[in-house]
């Protein structure tokens, strides 16, 4: 298996994607206003630089998907898969991050959802091989410390603003 | 010359407080061990130090980022020598001599070699920032909207060429960013554009969210996916730098500076280029070849002053042309803006007492490193025996925090999230991240210059070719990519031919 996400394939479908990305942004740029009733010449319209982008992606796109096209061809290599993007740890971490910056924060004290997110980040990666309660302790100690430092560095020293 | 002599000395004094002198030692603290630990980069450092500071007079503010970009570009080296693995992208190369250093039991002499490479490496880039950047100032003052625009275009394209593995991926991601800096609305009539009625996206997207989550969010998803090791760190000697080394090796420090400063002054391109430029120069100028990647004392002290040279040499364009000179100076550049300095070509004009503040600020910061390299080098290698799982969660309540003091809003928190995910998605697939933030960072400058240049010509595209700069330029651009899309096209035949 490849280390990276770097196979012909990905290469193939990764320029089949930018190509509808850049044709998404070229069509969203020829809709833009045109603004002809202001005087507005072809270099001044909004969707003259965005549509630029959006040609240049399309073609960029389009040598990346023709070099993955013949790089498979050349290589029918089973070995030549990409590691996958989300493994068991990252399946672990979405979630943990997710939730603390689009659910916890903003709709509880900064201090509470921190330490909550904190604790339980810990927790969860710490090694299985420790005992229980080590785990369970450094975890809370982490989140606590953690909270205390933040909001004070934050907003007692620098005077930020926190969530 | 005497008056940029004064100039300096003004700043100096100007910067010897005992308020200053501690954020810069309290900065390049911070910067060392964010440095040291793999994972977080230089770039992650200053964005995140950028937030905490936003309510710190503008001098303070840029002299903590300062002595913080010093500070990490230097304690990377730590975690290369010690445990094979660069703390931050730029010491990469050092790994190579560093940690066979480390494996005959000469880790603190390595270490040594290292903090005298960086400080001498800054003070290298420090001169030609002092003497040259007025001139180079000078210079800029003679660009048109023809030359800003082929200049940020350069910018993009030379940091997709050299930053990633993949040009032609490198190239794509610098157009994204172009394509993320167009987000809201435009300068000329107040269009909206790819807002589709989201009140927040309709004033762009800003930065340092965008930075914090590509640099950061996704740096840390990266760094996660992978159990960490046990560390294991090498038990080291003296790590006081010994003047032989100095002294034997003054042509390779010289030759490496002067490569870390060009590298830096190029724009977009950055440290790590700088580190691996001087390295691969020093192996074919040396007398001892064979010993490179078997713990060359040369080696490494080319690759330490290379990466370090480049950080003085990354602001000169930032500071003359508002063009950065690499990632971490991108976000930098972007701080300076927020703090209400304004860089480009009028600096020398409405503000030149700020270039020497720069250089000042990066002595500040040369000392710190000077001190840490010297007496807390056994301290500061505890922090690598940290586990991940401690450490993770703090970043990220500091990605969290550092989106949202910009406006106190919670859109940036979501903004660092998307642009987390985004950012680990395209580094999992080979994307490099330093062209989008480029093009992030240059996408304004870029089509304001290229709408005036084509209203000045009517459309003419001539201009864009015929004016001298522009012609250099654009000649390079063009240059770079027929030569790597020919590069492309070889490498593809080879294999063919080969096998027929």
């Amino acid at each position: 298996m490849n280390e990276s996400g770097n196979t012909a394939r990905t290469d193939l479908l990764g320029g089949a994607g930018w190509m509808a990305f850049g044709l998404w942004i070229l069509i969203e740029a020829l809709r833009m206003d045109r603004f002809k009733s202001m005087g507005a010449s072809v270099y001044t319209m909004p969707g003259f630089v965005p549509g630029m982008i959006g040609a240049v992606i399309i073609a960029l796109g389009l040598i990346l998907a023709v070099r993955g096209w013949r790089k498979r061809a050349a290589t029918q290599d089973p070995a030549d898969q990409a590691e996958p993007l989300i493994n068991r740890r990252i399946a672990l971490m979405l979630p943990l991050t997710l939730v603390y910056a689009v659910a916890l924060l903003g709709r509880l004290p900064f201090w509470l959802a921190t330490a909550l997110f904190v604790t339980g980040f810990t927790w969860a990666f710490t090694p299985t091989e420790q005992p229980k309660l080590r785990r369970v302790i450094t975890a809370l100690v982490s989140g606590v410390i953690t909270t205390a430092v933040v909001v004070f560095v934050f907003q007692e020293i620098f005077l930020v603003r926190l969530p | 010359m005497f008056d940029g002599l004064i100039a300096f000395g003004h700043s100096i004094a100007t910067f010897s407080t005992p308020t200053a002198i501690g954020y810069a030692l309290l900065a390049s603290l911070v910067g060392v061990v964010m440095g040291a630990l793999p994972g977080l980069t230089a770039t992650m450092a200053l964005a995140l130090m950028t937030t905490l500071t936003l309510k710190l007079p503008a001098n303070e503010a840029l002299l903590i980022l300062i002595c913080t970009y010093v500070g990490a570009i230097y304690g990377g080296s730590r975690s290369a020598i010690l445990l094979n693995i660069p703390g931050t992208p730029a010491s990469a190369a050092s790994c190579l001599d560093g940690y066979a250093l480390a494996k005959q039991g000469l880790a603190g002499r390595a270490m040594g070699i290292a903090t005298s490479g960086s400080v001498l490496g800054t003070l290298i880039g420090m001169f030609f920032l002092m003497f040259f950047t007025p001139y180079l100032g000078g210079m800029a003052l003679k660009f048109g909207a023809y030359e800003f625009f082929w200049l940020a275009l350069f910018g993009v394209i030379i940091a997709g060429t050299l930053t990633g593995d993949d040009p032609l991926k490198g190239w794509i991601a610098g157009i994204g960013g172009l394509f993320i800096a167009g987000i809201g609305q435009e300068p000329q009539y107040g269009y909206e554009r790819f807002a589709y009625g989201v009140r927040d996206l309709a004033g762009g997207i800003q930065l340092v969210p965008a930075l914090v989550g590509a640099f950061g969010f996704a740096e840390l998803l990266t760094a996660m996916k992978e159990r960490q090791l046990p560390v294991k760190i090498s038990a080291f000697d003296t790590v006081i730098p010994k003047l032989g080394d100095v002294t034997k090796y003054w042509r390779t420090i010289l030759r490496s500076g002067l490569i870390g400063t060009g590298v830096g002054i190029v724009p977009g391109v950055g440290e790590d280029v700088a580190a691996w430029s001087s390295y691969a120069a020093a192996k074919r100028a040396s007398q001892e070849k064979e010993l490179f990647g078997k713990g060359s004392i040369e080696g490494l002290m080319a690759a330490e002053t290379g990466d370090n040279a480049c950080v003085p040499g990354a602001m000169i364009p930032v500071l003359t042309l508002a063009i950065p000179g690499s990632a971490p100076a991108a976000v930098l550049m972007a701080a300076m803006i927020i703090h209400g300095v304004k860089p480009g070509p009028l600096i020398m004009i409405e503000s030149p007492q700020f270039v020497y503040d720069v250089v000042a600020m990066m002595l500040f910061a040369t000392i710190g490193i000077l001190i840490y390299g010297l007496v807390l080098t056994k301290a500061l290698v505890q922090v690598l025996r940290v586990p991940q799982h401690y450490i993770v969660p703090i970043i990220f309540v500091l990605c969290a925090v550092g989106s949202f003091a910009i406006a106190g809003r919670l859109f940036d928190v979501y903004v660092m999230l998307a642009f987390g995910l985004i950012g680990f998605w395209l580094r999992h697939y080979g994307y490099p991240m330093a062209p989008l933030v480029l093009g992030i960072v240059l996408g304004d400058l870029l089509e304001k210059n290229l709408r005036r240049a084509l209203l000045l010509s009517d459309g003419d595209l001539l201009p864009f070719f015929t004016r001298p700069i522009s012609a250099v330029v654009a000649a390079l651009i063009f240059g770079t990519i027929g030569w790597k899309l020919w590069s492309m096209r070889q490498s593809r035949l080879k294999p063919l031919s080969s096998a027929s």
